[in-house]
Order: C-alpha cells, then sequence, then structure tokens
C-alpha cells in the first residue's frame, strides 16, 4: 500500500468511527428509544386488539432474567394487555425516567426506588393510584403494611411496591470452618457482638488465614455499609420533621472510626474495587451483600456460602433497606393506568413467586407466607431482617443529600478529610439542600 | 430605462445566490439552532432558577453563580481538569511524534504497525476503561502480576492519590495516541524529501535532522494537535467516572463530573446550567487565548 493511499484509508475509518460512537453517543442520551415504543403502543390500541403498555427497568445481570420471565409469564396468562419491557441502563436510568415524566412521553408503567419517587409525587408527575388500583381489582391489603405504608403521600398510594432489598451478612462456610469460627448449626462463632468483638473475630480470622481478607467492605458504594450500621447505632439522617440535618454526631463518628480502624489494621481492603467479586471468588471471608445476591452466591457450585442478618455490631437491628416500586406516570390514559395496575397485581399474586428466587424480599403477603417461598435457602433469615429495614428520609431532596454524603464519605474512606471535618461539611450541605 | 433593468436583474442573481448559499447552509443550520444554539440559550435560562426534577421552581438572578463561586469544590474540581491537561497533553504529544516517526519509516509490515496503533482509538470510552481496571487491578491484575514477576511491588494503580492519575492519562494516551500518531504522519509527509537530501549532503546527523528539518516542518500540525488536546482534556469525564469514579476521595472529579453529579444526581439542574455555562466561558477564554497565542508565533 502506498503512504498516500493508507493515509486516505486511515482518514476514511477514523471518520467511520467517529460516525459510528458520535451515533453510539446520541442513541444513549436521547429519548428515542422510550419516544418509539409508546408511538408504537399508541397504533397498537386504535386496532382495538389488547392494550399495549410500555414498561421501564433497570433490572440488570442476574435479577434482569427473573425480570423479564414475569413479563413474558404475565403476557402468556391473559390476553387484553401486552406488556413491552424496556430495560435501561441502571446508572442513567433515573435521568431518562425523569425526563420522560417531565416531557409526558414515556413508559405507562416504571420501576422506580422507594426512596426516588417523592421528587415525582411533588411535581405531580405520578398517577395516584387508589382508583385505578380498585377499577384493576388490586387490594393494597395484599401488600406488606411496611411497603404499603411507604408510598403514602397525603393519603394516596402513588406506587406498587414489589419488593423489600437490604444487605445480609454472607459468610465463606468454607473459610470458617478452616478458622475454626463456624458453630455446630453453621452460623459464624461471632462470639461479642459489639464493635470490639466483632474486629476481635476478624482478627482471629486474619491469623488463622493471612492470605484471606477477614472482611470485603464496599468501598466503592461506601455510604451502604456506613448506612448499615450507622442506622444499627440509632442514628438518623435527617430530624423528625426532614428540616436539618442530623448526621454530625457522636454515632456517625464511632461508625466511621470503626471501619478506618478496620482499614487500617488490614481487616478489610480499602482498595478493593469490586469486594463483591472478592467475597464471590471465596478470597474474603464475610461480607455485607445486598439480598439481590443471594441468587448469585448460592448458585455458585465452588461456593459454601450462608447468610443471616445482620449482627447488630452497634445496638440495634435498624439497617438500611429499599424497595422497588411500580409507578405509572399521571400522563398514562385511564384505560392504560388500570392495565398498568392489572400488571402490578399480578406482579404482587403471582410474580413475586419468580421474584423471591432473585433474592430480594417480595411485597405480597401471600408470597412471602407461602411454603415454596419459605424453602429457598436461608429465606426464614430474609423475612427476619426485613422487619429491622430503614427507608430513606421521605423528602424530595433525598437524591442530592445522599450524592452528597456519598462525595464526603469517599474522601473520608481516602483520608482526604478527617471523619469529624467530613461530617461538619455533610452537615453544611444537607442543610444548604435543605433550605433551598 | 436599460441601465436600470440590467441592474435589477443583477441584483435579482444576487438574491438568488445568497439564498441558494442559504439553503446549502440550512442541513448544517437547523441542527447547529436546535441542538446547539437553543441548549445554550435554555441552559442559560435555567441557570438563573432553582430548576429540579418538577422544572422550574423560581427566579433566583444570579444567585446560582454566586453559590458556585464560594464552593470549595469548584476549584478543587476546575483544577483537577487542568492538572490532567498539564500531564496528558505533553505525553500524547511526545508518544504520538515518537510513533509517527517510528511508523514512518521504511520497515517491513508498516502498514500493519500503523493500523495496530491507531485501532484503540475506534473503542468506545467504556470499553478502554474496562480494559484498563481490569489490567491495573490492584489484586489480580495484569500490571502487578508483571511487576511481581519481577520481584517489583505493585501499587494500587487506581486507589492510590499518587498514581490514579497516572492511571488515567496512561489509559487516555493508550487511547487517543493513535488519533495524534496519524496526523503527525501526515505532516511528515508533507516535508519535502528534498531537504532530508540536502541536509545530508551537508553532512547533518539525525538529531540535527529532526531538530532543524523535521520539527519546524510539524510546527503547524503540532500547534493544531495541541489545541485539540487542550480542549479534549479539558472535557474528561468517561474515564474518570468509569475507572475512578473521581476517587480516590475527589482526587480525579474533574469539572465536567461536577457538573454531572450536581445535574444528574442532585437534581440541581439550575445549578448544574450555571456550572455548564461557567465551564463554556473558561473554555472559550483558553481558546482565545490559545488562537492568540499560536498566531503570534507564527508571524
Amino acid at each position: 500500500m502506498k503512504p498516500g493511499k493508507w493515509l486516505q484509508t486511515t482518514m476514511v475509518l477514523t471518520l467511520a468511527a467517529v460516525m459510528l460512537l458520535a451515533g453510539c453517543g446520541s442513541n444513549s442520551n436521547e429519548e428515542g428509544s422510550g419516544g418509539t415504543t409508546t408511538s408504537a403502543a399508541e397504533t397498537a390500541e386504535t386496532n382495538s386488539g389488547p392494550v399495549e403498555i410500555t414498561y421501564w427497568n433497570l433490572f440488570g445481570g442476574g435479577e434482569g432474567d427473573f425480570a423479564d420471565q414475569i413479563v413474558k409469564n404475565f403476557n402468556d396468562s391473559q390476553s387484553e394487555i401486552v406488556v413491552k419491557a424496556l430495560r435501561l441502563e441502571s446508572n442513567e436510568y433515573y435521568a431518562k425516567l425523569g425526563t420522560a415524566l417531565a416531557s409526558g412521553k414515556g413508559p405507562d408503567v416504571a420501576i422506580a426506588h422507594v426512596d426516588k419517587i417523592a421528587p415525582f409525587v411533588k411535581a405531580n408527575q405520578l398517577a395516584a393510584l387508589d382508583e385505578p388500583a380498585a377499577k384493576a381489582g388490586f387490594d393494597y391489603a395484599d401488600v406488606t403494611d411496611s411497603n404499603a405504608q411507604s408510598v403514602v403521600y397525603d393519603g394516596k398510594h402513588y406506587a406498587v411496591p414489589i419488593d423489600t432489598h437490604f444487605h445480609m451478612l454472607y459468610y465463606n462456610k468454607d473459610l470458617l470452618d478452616k478458622a475454626g469460627l463456624l458453630t455446630a448449626d453453621g452460623l459464624p462463632n461471632l462470639g461479642d457482638v459489639s464493635p470490639e468483638g466483632f474486629k476481635n473475630f476478624l482478627t482471629e480470622l486474619k491469623n488463622k488465614l493471612p492470605d484471606i481478607e477477614p472482611f470485603a467492605v464496599n468501598v466503592p458504594y461506601f455510604h451502604e455499609p456506613f448506612y448499615n450500621l450507622y442506622y444499627e447505632a440509632g442514628g438518623d439522617l435527617l430530624n423528625a420533621d426532614n428540616t436539618q440535618a442530623a448526621i454530625n454526631n457522636d454515632k456517625a463518628l464511632q461508625v466511621l472510626n470503626f471501619y478506618l480502624d478496620l482499614f487500617d489494621s488490614k481487616l478489610s481492603d480499602v482498595n478493593d474495587k469490586t469486594p463483591w467479586q472478592t467475597f464471590h471468588d471465596g478470597k474474603a471471608a464475610l461480607w455485607f451483600g445486598g439480598v439481590w445476591e443471594a441468587g448469585w452466591h448460592f448458585g455458585e457450585q465452588n461456593l459454601n456460602v450462608g447468610a443471616m442478618p445482620l449482627p447488630p455490631i452497634f445496638g440495634s437491628e435498624q439497617h438500611w433497606g429499599s424497595s422497588h416500586t411500580l409507578v405509572v406516570p399521571a400522563y398514562v390514559d385511564p384505560a392504560k393506568q388500570e392495565a398498568a395496575l392489572k400488571f402490578a397485581k399480578y406482579y404482587i399474586l403471582e410474580g413475586g413467586k419468580i421474584w423471591g428466587q432473585a433474592g430480594h424480599v417480595p411485597a405480597g403477603k401471600a408470597v412471602v407466607s407461602s411454603d415454596e417461598y419459605k424453602n429457598l435457602p436461608y429465606r426464614k433469615y430474609f423475612i427476619e431482617a426485613q422487619k429491622t429495614v430503614k427507608f430513606a428520609p421521605k423528602t424530595d431532596k433525598y437524591n442530592a443529600i445522599d450524592t452528597s454524603i456519598q462525595e464526603v464519605l469517599q474522601n473520608i474512606v481516602f483520608k482526604k478529610v478527617t471523619p469529624q471535618e467530613g461530617l461538619g461539611i455533610m452537615e453544611k450541605e444537607i442543610n444548604d439542600i435543605l433550605a433551598n | 430605462m436599460l441601465h436600470d433593468s440590467v441592474a435589477k436583474r443583477r441584483s435579482l442573481k444576487a438574491l438568488a445566490a445568497e439564498l441558494s448559499a442559504i439553503a446549502f447552509l440550512v442541513p448544517f443550520l437547523v441542527p447547529f439552532l436546535v441542538f446547539y444554539v437553543w441548549p445554550v440559550v435554555k441552559g442559560g435560562w435555567m441557570s438563573l432558577h432553582v430548576w429540579g426534577v418538577a422544572g422550574k421552581q423560581r427566579f433566583v438572578g444570579l444567585d446560582n453563580y454566586a453559590k458556585i463561586l464560594r464552593d470549595d469544590n469548584f476549584y478543587a474540581n476546575l483544577w483537577h481538569s487542568f492538572y490532567f491537561v498539564l500531564i496528558f497533553v505533553p505525553l500524547v504529544i511526545v508518544f504520538g511524534l515518537v510513533l509517527a516517526l517510528l511508523v514512518n519509516r521504511k520497515m517491513p509490515m508498516r502498514a500493519l504497525f500503523r493500523s495496530v496503533y491507531f485501532l484503540p482509538y475506534v473503542l468506545s470510552v467504556s470499553i478502554v476503561c474496562f480494559i484498563w481496571m481490569r489490567m491495573l487491578d490492584s489484586g489480580s491484575g495484569l500490571v502487578n502480576s508483571i511487576l511481581a514477576a519481577f520481584g517489583l511491588p505493585g501499587a494500587n494503580w487506581l486507589t492510590d492519590p499518587d498514581w490514579a492519575w497516572w492511571s488515567i492519562a496512561i489509559t487516555t494516551v493508550w487511547w487517543t495516541v493513535g488519533f495524534v500518531m496519524v496526523l503527525f504522519l501526515a505532516g511528515l509527509q508533507e516535508i519535502p524529501v528534498e531537504f532530508y537530501e540536502a541536509a545530508n549532503i551537508d553532512g547533518a546527523n539525525s538529531y540535527q535532522r529532526f531538530r532543524h528539518i523535521t520539527l519546524p516542518g510539524l510546527s503547524g500540525v503540532m500547534r493544531v494537535q495541541i489545541f485539540y488536546q487542550v480542549i479534549a482534556s479539558l472535557k474528561l469525564f468517561g474515564q474518570v467516572h468509569i475507572m475512578t469514579q473521581g476517587g480516590p476521595g475527589d482526587t480525579t472529579n474533574t469539572f465536567v463530573r461536577y457538573i454531572y453529579l450536581t445535574g444528574f444526581k442532585k437534581d440541581l439542574f439550575g445549578l448544574a446550567s450555571a456550572q455548564s455555562l461557567l465551564f463554556c466561558l473558561i473554555m472559550l477564554i483558553i481558546t482565545a487565548a490559545q488562537y492568540r497565542f499560536m498566531n503570534k508565533r507564527e508571524d
């Protein structure tokens, strides 16, 4: 090839690559995909066939397969409604859902975390569901009370909760057994459940198994392990009427110092960017993991894992929790609202059986009390732990508050600020957000 | 009479020419107005309000701007973006030039080498980042494994404040150096071969030929490259967002990620718009300064 010709080829290639990349970019940033599905749904309706509703969700990885199965089963189970599921990338999900709700074009029913719905409710962008629920024959009494209560604003339900999810203490039985720290019942022999007691347990593990990380801590999402122990200590993010930060206190300080001490004593690895994988690979003995990881860990042949509710290291059994809910945008017409609620009803009564296998604790009372569910591994502990979860404060500023806390926590963990300074910054930032 | 009608015909012709010019520009102008100018105007309007998920909440005038200028994070993240320019631009220019000189030589399989060096450029940012995250993993990553094989201590490439920026810079060099190389290669082929022949006759050594023929011959391309790379690296977002999440702590949190967090994670769209416009202004000033500086040197 001549140099000139080669250059030409390369330039053409570059141009093609740039155009390709630009194409990808605009594709993932625009609302195009949502718009087209809606118009497809509209044409279907005018043909007086089954009602077609568009369903947005963010379930990827292992839980995505279960979510897809539920939609498929629903579509197969009846002929009047067709649910078209669209899975969006979870990182950008709320940016897209927010845009869709604001512009009035998008899904007919969508997944939203319970701690994300307050701003949408405040903006009147979500439909109140009591009326369509009655028409669809769905009763909130079928939903676990704490879940049903979590979606009430001004006495009305604005979502249908489908699950509760939170963290469990996962433990590697083989490793604990090797270290002689497994009880006869196959539970970790934690001994004295207190900050010092837990550290002693980890130190003993380290002494017995020097090549193993005793306790993998979720540093990339450090707010999760922080919230868990801070809630255990009886802490709150905000004051009772959600008008002031309540985070700058001794409890938070003790929890932070506890974790920093674990990092300093090499009982936990602050530099691990994928601690869930470290635990899954059998290189860490303990791990505070989400219930949604249950199917993944228990399904691994080479991994002998148990799960128990988080031990009350800092006193109480309160711990962080959230919940997936189904919401219906306010712009959806009544016929489709009713169809969406029929889908929600199915999700609660039938879908929950499949959803429970993914690990989340289903919100349907009947499913959770069924033998089918209880016979799944460790689910009795899940049900136990579900009773003591603490949801995020019900404020439409939660996104901003949570993000601020996350950022400052990273600076604390990597010692750019001391815990004391960090808590002061959090307090100031949160109060600024709330004052706005 | 006659004169008049000729003039009229002429002006009509000119008008037609104008109109056809505009017609040719429309395919560019319409998307430009809709997708560029309008968002900027709208952003300016939003920046004067408290603007949340629900849209406009209330007018606050220039409060958002005042708030940004009082925010320590603003200065810290702005500095981070500039820091990346300082370490990355020299690196990518030098490597790009070296590669261009290498593959410009007559050697077997030259086209293959050229293509291989260029290939990473066609990958998307997420793929590039995941490849390097694996390689730089502090536990089982390739880089630390190789170091260990030579008995050298590894490092926490992505979580050690001393290394995180270099990891991002090296990743970005690997990704984009091919493009820099191609432009230099084009520049090299513009330099007349006679210059080198004459220099050989005069007995110039290879360093002298490089210093006095190649470098001056590339000065035009060099200016464009620096100009482009400075702007591109100021906009750094994807690599730090995926590889370090701005960490460790906020060590690699750049200005664009600061805007992203404010807008899309905190739902403070008014404030984020103000940040974007300030950033746009800063970029314009830098671009203008660079432009002035370069044109002066050319004179």
